[in-house]
């Protein structure tokens, strides 16, 4: 199969404009009223909207869906990214009037429905994290970070530990952990990988100390390997005073199998636009969880959902906690999404999840481990979780082919890319991710084009970095379009430099 | 359950074909590096209950949300106040090429989504007046918070001030933010330009967060004296403005600001319990400033061929390139909300918004005007009101509210929850959904009760 994208080579909305055209009927039952307004409060630049009609904006915005790219429409196999199948049904459920007309400030009694699904899922998360209690009062998953990390620190300056400013994080992490740390005001301190990609115990007990306060973990890591250390680590952490705080953002590869709460973390968060199958967005919204353990309960964000005798109810009240992270209770859709994908799939179908998922990424590695092309950095021998990375540096000394390469190669097969260049410790990192998702026939076929690259890359390596050509453009200047004298964010700014207006020649 | 839907490899003709492969008996074998002691057993995840069809979750998830009371949008004057959702914005956003997308790390491959969010931006900084844009923050609040610790990383100064009436949701998440890195908040009532300069003569201030229209409907009239205040102090001014507004109130770059957030869930999105929200955030054209955003933006650039192209640009600022020193920790975003919020802005277009703004200005100014001849009740301020005003009444306002309930309103929010001297006044929200009949049963209602 050949695979091609629409090229539309559309316009920008601005250009379909012309005068006295409009997208929407406006009826005006005040015609007595005036609307005259004083100098100080009044626009008086001109708009520079486009007029257009109804028509228009809908063809418009059809073919720019054309030219993205989407689990619908074939494999994602994005490293940390979790693209499984966003069930139909979830997507109906969520679009009920009885959520998408719910005032955020209406009554409890009004709304104990939707309570009651959030109150559940709080509970199931907590159940499949191993922790006490959750808060789903975070709008994504850095969020949840940012939480886990003010968790941490309310909780050594209520506990006499104000000189505990330093966290742990393993250079394998996602890049949200340092900065969410940073944003709670840490300072980082970065432990290396050992030699099989899990975190080193010799540099741990080399950096922890009196002022640490905790350390931020991803396992399954980013490399898609189990910390088999990780009750050690805990150990380790808690015997200095420190608390643990879990990346959840990705929870497909323990499912059903381990639980957080067991390897001794304090804190977790969730990605639901992850694990528990809501979509992407073209990058959002998500939505997410932050759970904790014990007396760490205290500091979760506001508000909660809880329950008494005459039904359920928000809880804002707050002696610990870290306070509001949203102005409601963050993106409530989502939730709705995620408590349907778990109640189809209950324990069973969850654990599945993990199965499956592992079972996807272990045999695309069978496929693979003996190319010429790519290497399995760290440990290559035992087995990954929900996702494996694979490095192309045998490719680029060989041949000079990069991941990028890879990456745009892919594209032109009707693959989406790996994650690429990430996580940092592994040269020209392919980090390949199926989810449970994804078939069988497509697994091989993407080991097959990889090997395909090696083989074209043998006689004529040109053929590769000239793709990819089957997309909507072809490759992007993208150094040229950073340059300060080319930056264009917005079309505002496009019409000034072409108008040649003084300011705007570079950023 | 043998092969699930969801998972075309999970039939045990598959899993056996694999398993040969791997040359293992049993996938559990995959997770022997997991420490015994933490693996769970089959049974551990009972109490997730079974699995259910498609129409059993249909009906489980339909018998709770069938519990929610749904007000008609004409019969809710409590803020956040619901606004038109034209259909076709449900429709582009319900597209699965768009929502089954991930982040465009692949730029040619995305140029759809890349081009939707690029008119995001530019349409934004049109209304605005302002020049660039970030593809969006999570919802107004944490645009604000992440504006203001923007502002204190430009400034290299760590306090803020902010109006004391300013919505108190916004407050309670700019205060967490600020805990993270000790930042200071100092709260100056309706900002009061004395009481303002006073604070700002310490000169430890970055930024003066001015909100147009105030939490409770105002239109400020000495902007521009509020910016020249802040900037003679060395201090950044970060706007916080109402976008349905700008078509006809002036815009943040009207009058000088430096930065501007706003709330784009009125952008046609719907109320949704409060979530999805969009977060804006704009700069005006300085480096110093774009340079600090937090946040994506997308940029026009070409591609090999010469072709317009779309792309992420300036990326040096976001966590996967510069972990801790990034200028934030946002990766998810509010996407798919901007996309939604761009077919809303060109549905609008240029006559809409000030058509829609006008109607906005005169439902306000009417439901002003009828409720100043209670006389049950007062109607403080003077001045211009867009989109909501605060209602005093002569008695208790918890028993007022609750008559409305029963009579099928959602009236005005009770402000002695924020504050406690507003003891018995509300906060009422009117807006295009309303039609001229339904202000007038509100009023009507009210005079009976109160
Ligand atoms: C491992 C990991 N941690 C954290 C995050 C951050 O989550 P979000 O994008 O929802 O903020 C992501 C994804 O972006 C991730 O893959």
């Amino acid at each position: 199969m050949e695979w091609r994208q629409a090229v539309w080579r559309e316009q920008l909305i601005y250009e379909y404009s012309s005068k006295g055209k409009t997208g929407i009927l406006i009826t005006d039952d005040l015609k007595e009223m005036d609307t005259d307004l004083p100098e100080t409060v009044k626009r008086k630049s001109k708009l520079e909207l486009p007029e257009v009609s109804e028509v228009e904006v809908a063809r418009h915005y059809t073919r720019l869906s054309q030219m993205s790219y989407g689990v619908d429409l074939g494999p994602v196999p994005l490293g940390s990214c979790t693209m499984k199948y966003n069930p139909k049904i979830n997507e109906d459920l969520a679009s009920s009037e009885r959520v998408t007309m719910l005032h955020p400030l209406q009554p409890m009694e009004d709304v104990q429905g939707i309570l009651e699904i959030m109150y559940d899922l709080q509970q199931m998360l907590a159940y499949i994290t191993g922790m006490d209690a959750c808060s789903l009062s975070i709008p994504a998953g850095a969020s949840g970070e940012l939480a886990g990390a003010l968790m941490i620190k309310k909780y050594h300056r209520e506990t006499g530990g104000e000189n505990r400013d330093e966290m742990i994080i393993p250079d394998s992490a996602h890049g949200t952990n340092p900065a969410s740390a940073r944003m709670a005001g840490f300072k980082v301190i970065t432990i290396p990988s050992n030699n099989n990609g899990t975190v080193d115990l010799d540099a741990l007990k080399s950096v922890v100390g009196d002022r640490t306060a905790g350390i931020m973990l991803t396992n399954p890591n980013t490399l898609g390997l189990f910390e088999r250390d990780i009750l050690e680590i805990a150990n380790i952490i808690h015997s200095a005073g420190g608390k643990l705080y879990y990346d959840g953002a990705n929870l497909n590869g323990i499912l059903g199998i381990a639980r957080p709460g067991d390897m001794g973390f304090d804190i977790v968060h969730i990605n639901l636009h992850k694990t528990f199958s809501t979509p992407h967005g073209g990058g959002g919204p998500g939505g997410g969880a932050v759970c904790a353990k014990g007396e760490m309960t205290d500091y979760l964000p506001r508000p909660i959902v809880r329950k008494d005798e005459k039904g359920y109810y928000m809880d804002f009240t707050c002696s610990k906690c870290i306070g509001r992270l949203h102005s409601f209770y963050g993106n409530i859709p989502v939730d709705v999404k995620a408590y349907a994908y778990i109640k189809s799939l209950g324990g069973e179908g969850l654990r599945k999840v993990a199965i499956t998922s592992t079972l996807n990424t272990n045999y695309f590695i069978k496929l693979i481990e003996k190319s010429g092309g790519y290497s399995i950095p760290y440990d290559p021998r035992a087995p990954r979780k929900h996702e494996v990375v694979i490095s192309a540096e045998p490719l680029k000394e060989k041949y000079g082919i990069t991941a990028d390469d890879v990456a745009k190669y892919l594209l032109d097969n009707g693959f989406y890319a790996p994650t690429i260049y990430f996580p940092l410790i592994v040269k020209e990192a392919l980090m390949i991710e199926f989810t449970e998702s994804e078939t069988l026939e497509n697994i091989e076929e993407y080991a097959r084009i990889l090997e395909e690259i090696e083989e074209i890359a043998k006689e004529n390596p040109s053929l590769i970095k000239e793709s990819p050509r089957n997309t909507a453009v072809r490759r992007i200047k993208a150094a040229e379009a950073n340059k300060p004298k080319n930056i264009i964010p917005t079309y505002r700014v496009l019409r000034r430099k072409k108008l040649g207006v003084k300011g705007y020649e570079k950023l | 359950m043998k092969a699930h839907p969801w998972m075309p490899n999970s039939s045990p003709e598959t899993v056996k074909r694999m398993l040969e492969k791997l040359g293992i008996k049993d996938p559990l074998e995959l997770f022997n590096d997991i420490p015994e002691q933490i693996i769970l057993d089959e049974q551990a995840v009972y109490p997730l209950g079974k699995p259910l069809a498609e129409w059993e979750v249909k009906e489980l998830v339909e018998s709770k949300l069938h519990k929610n009371k749904i007000y008609p949008p004409n019969r809710i004057f409590r803020p956040p106040c619901p606004h038109i959702t034209p259909a076709l914005v449900r429709h582009i956003m319900g597209r699965s090429e768009f929502y089954t997308a991930y982040t465009p790390y692949q730029p040619e491959i995305s140029q759809g989504l890349l081009q939707a969010f690029f008119e995001y931006q530019s349409m934004v900084a049109d209304l605005f007046d302002m020049d660039v844009v970030n593809a969006s923050h999570y919802d107004g609040a944490t645009a604000l918070a992440e504006s203001i610790l923007m502002s204190f990383r430009v400034k290299k100064k760590y306090r803020v001030i902010m109006d004391e009436y300013i919505d108190p949701s916004y407050r309670a998440v700019v205060e967490t933010y600020l805990y993270g890195i000790g930042g200071k908040a100092t709260y100056v009532r309706n900002l009061e330009e004395e009481r303002l300069k006073e604070e700002l003569e310490n000169g430890d201030v970055a930024a003066v967060v001015v909100d147009n229209p105030t939490f409770t409907g105002r239109l400020r009239e000495n902007l521009e004296s509020l910016v020249d205040i802040t900037h003679n102090h060395d201090a950044l001014v970060v706007s916080l403005v109402d976008p349905l507004s700008l078509g006809i109130i002036k815009p943040p770059g009207e009058y000088g600001s430096d930065i501007a957030v706003g709330e784009g869930r009125s952008l046609g999105l719907g109320l949704n319990y409060g979530g999805y929200g969009l977060g804006i955030i704009a700069a005006k054209w300085d480096s110093k400033l774009v340079r600090q955003m937090p946040g994506r933006i997308i940029g026009l650039g070409e591609d090999l061929d010469g072709n317009p192209a779309y792309l992420m640009i300036l990326q040096t600022r976001e966590q996967h390139i510069r972990r801790e020193r990034a200028t934030s920790n946002i990766t998810t975003n509010e996407a798919l909300t901007t996309i939604g919020a761009a077919v809303f802005m060109a549905l609008l277009g240029r006559n809409g918004f000030i058509e829609l703004g006008e109607s906005i200005l005169k439902k306000t100014a009417y439901l002003r005007m009828l409720l100043s001849k209670l006389d049950s009740a007062d109607v403080p301020g003077e001045g211009y009101y867009f989109g909501r005003t605060p209602v005093h009444f002569h008695k208790s306002y918890m028993t007022v509210e609750k008559e409305l309930l029963e009579k099928g309103f959602l009236p005005g929010l009770d402000l002695s929850r924020y504050w406690a001297d507003m003891k018995d006044k509300a906060l009422f929200c009117v807006s295009e959904v309303h039609s001229k009949k339904s202000i007038e049963e509100l009023v009507e209602r009210l005079e009976e009760v109160a």
